[in-house]
């Protein structure tokens, strides 16, 4: 394992963290405010003000503002607001969306290196993160990427993209499950998804994130739900160091990657086997919470969100004693 | 080397062909894919192309601006001129050279703005007169775009839009016939439109035939006094 892949596995074990997708001008993002300051929107402020404490890390999601060409510091102002509001002990994470780690096609990544340790400089990741996918394809981007063509000239270039991110990013990198959703996602080629994703993180050696709703949308989506705890001993469960959660639903046998803060409870039943599984996980992320104007969650999200806070305290406190 | 880059390279222009396509047979591209496709993925797909125009119409596809929103009646012009749906002709457009050519954020070399391709799509489809109204919304939206973002990613084909020394300026001059359509302060005559990017702001208004060239070359001659000092205030002449 790289030096950089294994001091983040020596890093102390952090436990519940929260994650958020913060679009530009949405009431969950950044929004732009009097004077033409840009700042992070009431409802997550108002979010961490309301259950800040919980979270021992927070992740967010970059999105451009514009289409200018990318300039770290036109983003500071932004994201010293969006880290004003979160407690200062809380480590960082940057959940990336331009690595494209599963593109085939050739594309600069020059500009973004530059522009993503210059962030990392300001704001110290304790990693980075990005889903195995296709997020963009001959420069336009997708509404959910994609998953990676299941080939094997795939995987090879996938693991040269995974190392060549790896080598060039200032802060480690872990490479996602990739997302499988019903009408989103399609399913190209023939290597069994978890074979293929396994062989990419340990072949680029790089770390690893298993998105719980991920590996669920595979089995539904690929075998109609069989295979998923069969599924789970071939993951990379000694290089995973974060799992992610985030709302979904399984409608008439298709899986539905919503990312609205309401949790399954199939979802807390392979966290549970996977916490147990996983040697070296260091947080379990809620991903994109829907706070509402007050900051408040709602009645049907905080019922599989309360038992996540209790599950994850109690597996911490196993990893800590 | 060269065959494994001739495989990925196929592999990604099937990718986009399948998730951009036209109005073409389905069964047909999926038949000749160098990969398989799940079955699932095969229902899906054209869920995933409506999904994909639906956001191209009314949110803004990779980053671009809601076409619904930037060119409302070039987009009701061609629908009336092509018996097309605005869901038809956003697709055609999606899958056209034009599309292909445009970039978000330049990393997969020099493109223009979605904006510029739709504009390139429309206008040989479209008669004179709607030509009219597809210039103004595109040279409206277009020096939008370059308001809010100063050092754009993508580059501008158009010629029309100039960088004045003080500012980035388009003036187009509408026949008057046209004008009264398009702008409720427009008379007789021919009709100056002045559209403008000056630190961040979009300014856009009529003006006369002599601040048309004072606009374009950023200069103030003697003439209309009054105005040339407002353009001044404005930042759009020196």
């Amino acid at each position: 394992m790289k030096p950089i892949a294994r001091q983040l596995l020596n890093r102390p074990t952090l436990g519940l963290g929260v994650g958020f997708d913060l679009p530009w001008g949405r009431e969950i993002g950044f929004e732009a405010r009097p004077g033409g300051e840009e700042g992070i929107s009431p409802r997550v402020e108002k979010f961490f003000e309301r259950y800040g404490e919980l979270f021992a890390y927070a992740s967010f999601a970059f999105q451009p503002k514009d289409r200018s060409v990318l300039d770290a510091a036109a983003y500071w102002p932004a994201y010293d607001s969006l880290y004003h509001c979160i407690p200062p002990s809380a480590t960082r994470v940057l959940h990336h969306t331009m690595l494209n780690v599963g593109a085939l096609d050739n594309y600069e990544i020059e500009p973004i290196v530059e522009f993503t340790n210059a962030l990392h400089e300001r704001y110290n990741f304790a990693w980075i993160v990005e889903d195995l996918g296709i997020w963009s394809i001959r420069g336009k981007s997708l509404p959910y990427p994609l998953p990676p063509v299941l080939t094997e000239a795939s995987k090879n270039r996938c693991i040269e993209n995974a190392k060549a991110w790896s080598e060039s990013l200032d802060a480690p990198v872990v490479v996602e499950f990739p997302g499988y959703s019903e009408s989103l996602s399609l399913l190209m080629g023939d290597i069994d998804a978890v074979d293929f994703y396994t062989d990419v993180v340990e072949q680029a050696d790089v770390n690893a994130t298993l998105d719980v709703g991920h590996i669920i949308g595979w089995a539904w989506e690929a075998n109609g739900g069989a295979g998923l705890y069969e599924a789970v001993d071939r993951l990379p469960l000694d290089r995973c160091v974060e799992i992610h959660l985030s709302g979904a639903s399984i409608v008439k046998g298709r899986f539905r990657d919503l990312h609205h803060g309401v949790l399954m409870d199939l979802q807390l039943e392979l966290l549970e086997v996977l916490l147990a599984k996983c040697p070296n996980l260091k947080g379990v992320t809620y991903e994109d919470p829907k706070p509402n104007a007050t900051g408040m969650l709602s009645p049907t999200a905080l019922k599989n969100f309360d038992p996540l806070v209790e599950m994850v305290a109690s597996w911490h406190k196993s990893r800590t004693n | 080397m060269a065959q494994v880059t001739n495989e990925l390279e196929q592999a990604t222009d099937a990718i986009y062909g399948l998730i951009f396509g036209g109005q073409d047979d389905l069964d047909a591209t999926i038949e000749g894919l160098p990969f398989s496709l799940g079955s699932a993925a095969v229902g899906d797909l054209p869920q995933l192309r409506a999904t994909l125009r639906r956001q191209a119409l009314n949110t803004g596809v990779s980053g671009g601006t809601a076409l619904s929103t930037c060119y409302p009646n070039t987009l009701s012009a061609l629908s009336q001129l092509t018996e097309a749906t605005k869901d038809e002709i956003v697709g055609d457009f999606l899958a056209s050279d034009h599309f292909a050519e445009a970039t978000v954020h330049g990393l997969h070399g020099p493109g223009i703005s979605i904006e510029e391709a739709f504009y390139e799509f429309a206008r040989p489809l479209l008669v004179e007169r709607d030509r009219w109204v597809l210039e103004h919304e595109f040279t409206s939206v277009l020096l939008k775009l370059l308001a809010a973002n100063e050092s754009p990613a993508f580059t501008v084909r158009r010629p029309a839009v100039r960088n004045n020394g003080q500012a980035l300026v388009a003036v187009v001059g509408y026949p008057a016939e046209i004008a009264t359509k398009l702008f409720p302060n427009s008379r007789t005559g021919r009709h100056y439109q002045m559209y403008a990017a000056v630190n961040g702001r979009y300014i856009s208004g009529k003006v006369s035939e002599s601040l048309a060239s004072c606009v374009l070359s950023g200069k103030a001659d003697n003439t209309a006094a009054k105005e040339v000092s407002q353009l001044r205030e404005l930042g759009l002449v020196a």
